[in-house]
């Protein structure tokens, strides 16, 4: 990866988790988009597994400051989805927009899922 | 090189295990080895975002609120724009009901119908019909006076024309009995303009033909129908008088006159009945309406001004309560002073006032509400004894 994707990819990650705290409560709707997945998910697919797993754990420890009673669930989610989606780039990844779509799709749905069982 | 990307992938692997680790070591983690490090999290990384959030938070309550605000302004402002319309209706209504208690038999009140889109009609179409006892060729009036007469009946409405249709006449008479006529729509033949005659509005004024040349009308007087014809007793107000016009006829005058009733406010009318519309005592009831209004306003105003000395005394009651116990606090106090002779009592120590004092402010204040009692009873009273009920006494024979 070369260093525009890199500060791309950053700046990306960065503006996702902005909006995850600024738009997220001002549209304030009953199904709101969570940008943490949706960051967590694209700098998943742009970098290691080992990275992405390290990235999860501390976006997932962040998140669950918020909530003591869960605190580590979130870690834990998030550390699965970031080095399975990793894992899983060579499959899921394509450069159509649909594909892309369902990829972020499946991730919020296991996420969903992972802490509904936790 | 695949010894080189196995290797990675074990570091991966071993990295993913260690995150994995840790977040279950978090979960298990007590609270009070977990609350630290979760502070330590909030102060440092997560509390610029939640400032982030706070703000967020404000700006959507902001924007909740003024669209609150909004709204509630939008009906407020849609509801004093009907407020002129109520008046207008309410005082019309009132009119009416003024009407009905002079003629208090024989007459139908229905509600006039306008605008059906046809041109030229100068009809309008009365909520009543034979069901309720109208009759063809019976009067329908307004307070102010005649409106037309009906045409045609069906068993729940029925069709008038207006005083500005073609076929409408009524034989008319001045005040002072000097005058008399036949009064009719005024058709302009002559116009500059080049709208059809059913939108100018001197379409809706009427003439009074056949005046003798040596009577004659000033502006400013009322024009009433004169009782001969049959069909609209005397004493109805017809119009007021414009000024004279020449016409084609020389050997009479004849007068332009305005309608005593506006086509445009006919919301609710009367229809009498033929046997009411022959009975006596019909030209004194115009003259009458007006001092019925009047005389329910001033009747509403009396309740509306005893309320105010009611309230008027009540607050000079409790000022007085107020006053007495002041002035006995004073005197206490300047009694105390001159007693111990000391100048801080003079500054104004607060000194209970005694029982005696406390009595007497209990029975002044007792007195001022059996006098506040008294008088909501006898505005009650006054307003209950009132002119303003429903007079409406519908038809009798």
């Amino acid at each position: 990866m070369n260093w525009g994707a890199t500060i791309r990819t950053i700046l990306l990650c960065a503006i996702l988790i902005l909006l995850h705290y600024t738009l997220r409560p001002l549209l304030a709707w009953r199904a709101s988009p969570d940008f943490l997945i949706i960051a967590l998910l694209l700098v998943s697919v742009r970098v290691r597994p080992g990275f992405a797993a390290v990235f999860g754990l501390f976006v997932g420890l962040a998140s669950d400051s918020l909530a003591l009673a869960s605190f580590g669930a979130g870690a834990f989610a998030m550390t699965l989805i970031g080095f399975g989606w990793s894992r899983l780039k060579a499959v899921f990844f394509a450069d159509h927009v649909l594909l892309n779509g369902f990829f972020l799709f499946l991730g919020k749905w296991a996420y969903e899922v992972i802490m509904h069982l936790m | 090189m695949a010894r080189a990307s196995r290797f990675t992938a074990r570091v991966d692997v071993a990295i993913f295990v260690a995150c994995i680790l840790l977040s279950l070591i978090a979960m298990v983690l007590p609270v009070n080895l977990r609350e630290p490090f979760a502070g330590t999290l909030r102060r440092t990384l997560v509390a610029p975002l939640i400032r982030l959030q706070r703000s967020a938070e404000r700006w959507r309550s902001a924007y909740l609120s003024s669209e609150r605000v909004e709204l509630r302004r939008d009906t407020l402002a849609l509801a004093a724009a009907r407020v002129p319309t109520l008046d207008m209706e309410n005082d019309r209504l009132r009119k009416l009901i003024g009407l009905g208690a002079k003629l208090q038999w024989g007459f139908i009140p229905a509600e006039a119908l306008q605008g059906r889109g046809r041109a030229e009609d100068f009809t309008i179409t009365l909520s009543a019909g034979s069901n309720a006892g109208v009759r063809e060729r019976s009067l329908v009036v307004a307070p102010e006076g005649v409106v037309g007469v009906v045409q045609t009946v069906d068993p729940t409405m029925s069709l008038a024309i207006l005083f500005a249709h073609p076929d409408f006449r009524v034989s008319a008479i001045s005040a002072n009995d000097s005058a008399f006529g036949i009064v009719q729509p005024h058709v302009s033949t002559s116009s500059t303009t080049q709208e059809p005659a059913y939108l100018r509005s001197e379409r809706y004024l009427l003439e009074m033909r056949g005046v003798p040349f040596r009577a004659t009308l000033k502006p400013g007087a009322v024009v009433y129908s004169s009782g001969l014809g049959g069909i609209y007793p005397k004493g109805i107000p017809v119009g007021v008088v414009l000024g004279e016009i020449r016409t084609s006829e020389a050997w009479a005058r004849t007068y332009l006159l305005r309608p005593a009733v506006n086509p445009t406010e006919l919301t609710a009318v009367m229809i009498l009945t033929p046997q009411r519309a022959a009975a006596a005592g019909l030209p004194t009831v115009w003259a009458g309406v007006g001092a019925i209004d009047s005389a329910t306003k001033s009747i509403v105003a009396a309740g509306d001004s005893m309320a105010r000395q009611s309230a008027t005394a009540e607050a000079a009651a409790r000022r007085a309560a107020i006053d007495s116990s002041a002035r006995v606090l004073a005197d206490s106090m300047q009694r105390k002073a001159v007693a111990r002779g000391d100048t801080v009592a003079r500054a104004g120590s607060a000194v209970p006032p005694d029982s005696a004092t406390l009595a007497r402010v209990g029975r002044d204040s007792v007195a001022a509400a059996r006098i506040r009692r008294q008088r909501r009873d006898s505005i009650a009273a006054a307003r209950a004894d009132s002119i303003r009920r429903d007079t409406s006494r519908g038809v009798r024979p």
